[in-house]
């Protein structure tokens, strides 16, 4: 009898231990989601022009935080490219912590999926935004409210089986 | 010598004056010294933002020094962040529905095992 008892509380925790290899850490639940996108006073990447909240398209688009020196983005980018060929949703990017010519450059070499991009040298956009893990993307819905946050690169994956179902959902209920 | 006097009275007035005027930066660097061991480095997780030499460990902590130089209290620069990053940031996460089972889960394995082992003597 005690025995039994005793060798199913054993299981169960090395149960719980064998699951928790299995949780990745480093997706955190972002306290964002439901929340209206921070407003930001930066420049656009190419133009220089001044952009602001109210200057995003006013629908369902997808905000991608990039950088040139970040390595997992330039796998990323190939998807970009053909979710923005695929004219579902559009993409704006947010160029992180990044030095302006490196960034036009790479946009050069790898192609640009983004409508347009906003410049954040010092990073405060990515801090108001959370952005620990570039790159990072978020789903953002006419009204400016964050939907979903992807952290790490989007594969076709995700946008099929995730974002293209939640952009369905989100154009249904407004 | 009597001038030697008077000139030591300045002086010892003039450190009073300083430190009484330093006083509030130097509050200010223990609250910041303080504040950097309790915040987490998202990148390298089991780092507080202190220890860490990630990118964002010292935008973070460039943030909460300019918070600090702005006057805000503790509160509100952990209430900043975890707003942005989730409670995960903090080391002492606060009180609330989602961690709840971090918080009573040692009492609650403590009182189980305890009443387990009661009931076991009291057979004998």
């Amino acid at each position: 009898m005690n025995i039994k008892i005793s060798s199913v509380i054993f299981i169960i925790f090395i149960m719980i231990l064998f699951f928790g290899l299995f949780v990745d850490t480093r997706v955190i639940r972002s306290p964002l989601i439901g929340k209206k996108l921070p407003n930001y006073e930066l420049i656009e990447l190419n133009t220089g022009y001044k952009t602001d909240i109210s200057m995003l398209p006013g629908e369902t688009l997808l905000l991608n935080v990039w950088a040139s020196w970040c390595l997992e983005c330039i796998r990323e980018h190939r998807v970009l490219m053909d979710i923005s060929k695929d004219q579902k949703i559009s993409i704006i990017g947010v160029n992180y912590k990044d030095e302006k010519n490196d960034a036009i450059g790479w946009l050069e070499i790898y192609g640009n999926p983004y409508i347009y991009n906003i410049y954040d040298y010092a990073g405060q956009l990515g801090l108001d935004l959370g952005v620990y893990g570039v790159p990072e993307t978020f789903l953002v819905d006419k009204n400016r409210v964050i939907r979903a946050k992807y952290i790490g690169a989007i594969t076709i994956e995700i946008y099929k089986e995730e974002i293209l179902p939640m952009i369905e959902k989100i154009n249904e209920n407004i | 010598m009597k001038i030697f006097k008077y000139f030591m009275n300045l002086a010892i007035l003039l450190c009073l004056v300083q430190s009484m005027t330093f006083a509030d930066i130097k509050n200010n660097d223990i609250l910041y010294n303080q504040l950097i061991t309790e915040i987490r480095c998202m990148v390298c997780q089991n780092q507080n933002i202190a220890e860490s030499e990630a990118p964002l460990a010292i935008d973070l902590r460039n943030k909460v020094r300019e918070m600090i130089d702005e006057g805000k209290d503790k509160d509100y620069i952990k209430k900043y962040l975890s707003e942005r990053y989730s409670d995960f940031i903090l080391y002492d996460p606060p009180f609330s529905p989602r961690n709840l089972i971090l918080w009573i889960g040692p009492f609650l394995f403590l009182i189980i095992i305890s009443f387990y082992f009661f009931r076991k003597s009291l057979k004998r």
